[in-house]
């Protein structure tokens, strides 16, 4: 996949604004009803959305709560201390903090301490995913538990993983049956279909 | 393939899809029947979510899927009451960046599934024609059209292989059935998140042949081959990521 589309979804995640406007309206949208707007009242509205009333200047971001130094610093610990994956603060944790180191940069507060944390936790969790495939890989086992793994980080293994993964598993099964099955495998089209 | 020409083809596709009018709760509602308890609305959002969940489950798997096309023609329908409603706002009014704003992301969606979809049909039509054959009328997995499409594609296939042959040497002037049959890959690995507790899901071992027992929870994340979740992917208790 994609990690544009990561985004996009991550992009219908809620977050609160601070309009600049008023509109008396609620608006309809097809995924829900958003608004009324007042000025100076926060709201709760699609990341999309608040991206872009920002970018026309109509809003200011409330910055999310899980998105300050002490909180991330504290997650980092219990990533360093854990075995397995921790759960993370929000299911695209790295999406949105750059979409909103982007766009809202003027009202994050100790943004390069954040942005410097967030690193450090993503690589924590990757040198374990890279561990744990090599651990998985090796076991010969056909199925491996992924809880809070997030989709960005899932899809930064693929397609590498699921295709060896692929190509192990059919070059066992080549040797078991010693090859006189071989029309099984002919005409297969490779695995993954998401570019 | 070019993209100008999917496009078009899509953009064909739902005017075709969408020729008659569509009420969308109604419609639903005859096809979930059972799925549905009185009290619960079919909303748009509920829609919207469904055709989301679809998108990924086809993005992510090599095997065409079950079509969704009355999601698909229930949200078109919708999308374009909505574009009418739009036109009848006055042009400085702020919403109307914001309604569109959302069509467009609706439209991407809509857009890149009916495209994966009409990928897979090209790509293993024969194989597709076949097991659609072989299913009755109410478990069909392609919509009216695609059905179509797929024939016709199969059908120019065949007339261009033809022509091909006939100009090839005597003894390789022949195709059989097996060597133009492309299969997609069952046993390719995927990444799920299951919606319910399931127990007795059997995975077999890399090489095939030990079996072992595994249970889903709610929301656990695996990755395990797509053949042992296939139906559960179908049924939507398990979504593909």
């Amino acid at each position: 996949m994609d990690p544009a589309e990561i985004e996009f979804l991550a992009e219908k995640q809620l977050i609160s604004i601070i309009p600049k406007f008023n509109l008396n309206h609620t608006i309809h949208l097809i995924s829900g009803d958003i608004g009324p707007f007042r000025s100076g009242i926060p709201v709760r509205v699609p990341i999309w959305l608040a991206i872009n009333l920002k970018q026309r200047q109509k809003c200011n971001i409330v910055v999310p709560e899980w998105m300050n130094v002490e909180t991330l610093e504290e997650r980092k610990e219990n990533e360093k201390q854990s075995e397995f994956f921790t759960k993370m603060p929000n299911e695209h944790y790295m999406e949105v903090s750059r979409m909103l180191f982007e766009t809202a940069g003027d009202e994050i507060q100790k943004i390069d301490e954040i942005r410097t944390v967030l690193k450090d936790i993503w690589d924590l969790r990757m040198s374990k995913l890279k561990a744990s495939i090599n651990k998985f890989i090796k076991s010969d086992t056909g199925i491996a538990q992924l809880d809070h793994l997030t989709q960005l980080e899932i899809n930064s293994v693929r397609p590498l993983l699921p295709d060896s993964l692929n190509i192990i598993s059919s070059l066992e099964k080549d040797q078991d049956s010693d090859g006189e099955d071989n029309s099984q495998s002919q005409n297969r089209a490779s695995s993954s279909f998401a570019q | 393939m070019c993209l100008e020409e999917a496009l078009v083809r899509v953009k064909k596709y739902l005017m075709m899809e969408t020729d008659s009018s569509i009420d969308i709760s109604r419609l639903l509602r005859d096809e979930d029947e059972e799925n549905i308890s009185d009290d619960e609305e079919f909303t748009a959002p509920i829609v919207l979510n469904l055709i989301e969940n679809a998108w990924l489950n086809e993005k992510l798997s090599a095997e065409i899927l079950p079509h969704k096309s009355i999601y698909v023609d229930a949200m078109y329908q919708q999308i374009l009451t909505m574009e009418d409603n739009i036109s009848k706002l006055p042009s400085d009014d702020i919403r109307i960046d914001i309604y569109q704003l959302e069509l467009d992301r609706i439209r991407y969606i809509i857009t890149s599934y009916l495209r994966i979809r009409l990928e897979k049909i090209e790509r293993f039509t024969k194989q597709i024609l076949q097991q659609e054959a072989q299913r009755s009328v109410d478990d069909q997995y392609l919509s009216f059209h695609e059905l179509q499409y797929a024939k016709s594609f199969q059908e120019l296939n065949e007339k261009h292989l033809n022509l091909v042959l006939k100009k090839m040497p005597a003894n390789v002037a022949s195709l059989s059935h097996s060597q133009t049959l492309i299969r997609p890959n069952l046993e390719h690995f995927v990444f799920i998140r299951s919606r319910v507790s399931q127990d007795g899901l059997f995975i077999p071992d890399i090489a095939g042949n030990e079996e072992r027992e595994v249970k889903l929870t709610e929301n656990s994340q695996f990755i395990l081959p797509y053949n042992s979740v296939s139906e559960l992917v179908k049924n939507n208790s398990v979504q593909l990521i």
